[in-house]
């Protein structure tokens, strides 16, 4: 089982760095296909962000990446809601958090398809609402 | 003050989106990042790669503060998966960093949903 994890975490860390949402891979197959508990599942991949995050952190500020201060309004607005998020995934019960994250998954991959398509939307609303 | 409330104007879909991803990542434990690219890329049109850039240090702090909060409320914390899998995180974090700049992740993109698709379904059904 350790190899196992050990490739579970390979996969999300360079899915991650990619930025194709490595952090839900982890969580879905701990908890989708080895039937670890969802909030357990959630709290190691809390936990294993860190240090990739560190050192991503680290090399895309050397390349100048990162904005600051869009980062630290990001943070302040964020930090509220993400108490909130946490105490409520603590209240709720890990079948509740797993159709919840199922749900976002579903949603997510349909929007990884159909990006392209959901860009042009966005684009001819705003000249649409540019021209009115 | 004057000038901190306008800066804050300037910002508000910075607080807004941090406001959405914040939640979604403390309940879900992962998935904020997503809604931060997707919502920069989309509404505010930065560049992808800024855009991912950006989100790591702010999911970072979420990521800390919903941990704490999930322990200090008692879930457990399983060491025999949790050590491999951030190990493995740590090495495929620094590989996909590095690699990052050298292949196109369309296909990876494509692969990626697919299966997420499959995992979001096979979780509703259990």
């Amino acid at each position: 089982m350790f190899i196992i994890h050990l490739l579970i975490g390979i996969a999300s860390g360079i899915l991650g760095a990619m930025g194709v949402g490595g952090g839900s891979v982890s969580i879905l197959v701990l908890s989708g296909f080895l039937g670890v508990d969802q909030k357990n599942s959630q709290l190691i991949n809390l936990f294993a962000f860190v240090i990739p995050a560190v050192t991503a952190v680290i090399i895309h500020s050397k390349h100048k990446l990162i904005d600051k201060y869009n980062v630290i309004f990001t943070i302040v607005g964020g930090i509220p809601t993400a108490v909130a998020g946490a105490f409520l995934a603590i209240n709720l019960s890990s079948s509740v958090l797993k159709t919840i994250f199922g749900i976002f998954l579903i949603i997510l991959g349909v929007f990884e398809i159909f990006h392209k398509m959901v860009y042009n939307i966005v684009d001819r609303i705003k000249e649409h609402i540019l021209k009115s | 003050m004057e000038k901190l409330l306008q800066i804050a104007k300037e910002k508000k879909n910075f607080i807004i989106l941090g406001a959405l991803s914040g939640l979604i990542n403390g309940l879900l434990g992962s998935g904020g990042g997503i809604i931060f690219v997707a919502g920069t890329t989309l509404i505010m049109r930065t560049e992808q790669k800024k855009a991912q850039a950006s989100a790591i240090p702010a999911m970072l702090a979420f990521s800390i503060i919903s941990a704490v909060l999930y322990i200090i409320r008692g879930t457990p914390i399983q060491t025999e998966i949790l050590i491999p899998v951030v190990l493995g995180s740590a090495a495929g974090g620094i590989a996909g960093a590095l690699l990052l700049s050298k292949f196109s992740n369309n296909v990876l993109r494509y692969i990626f949903a697919a299966m997420i698709i499959f995992a979001g379904i096979r979780m509703l059904c259990s």
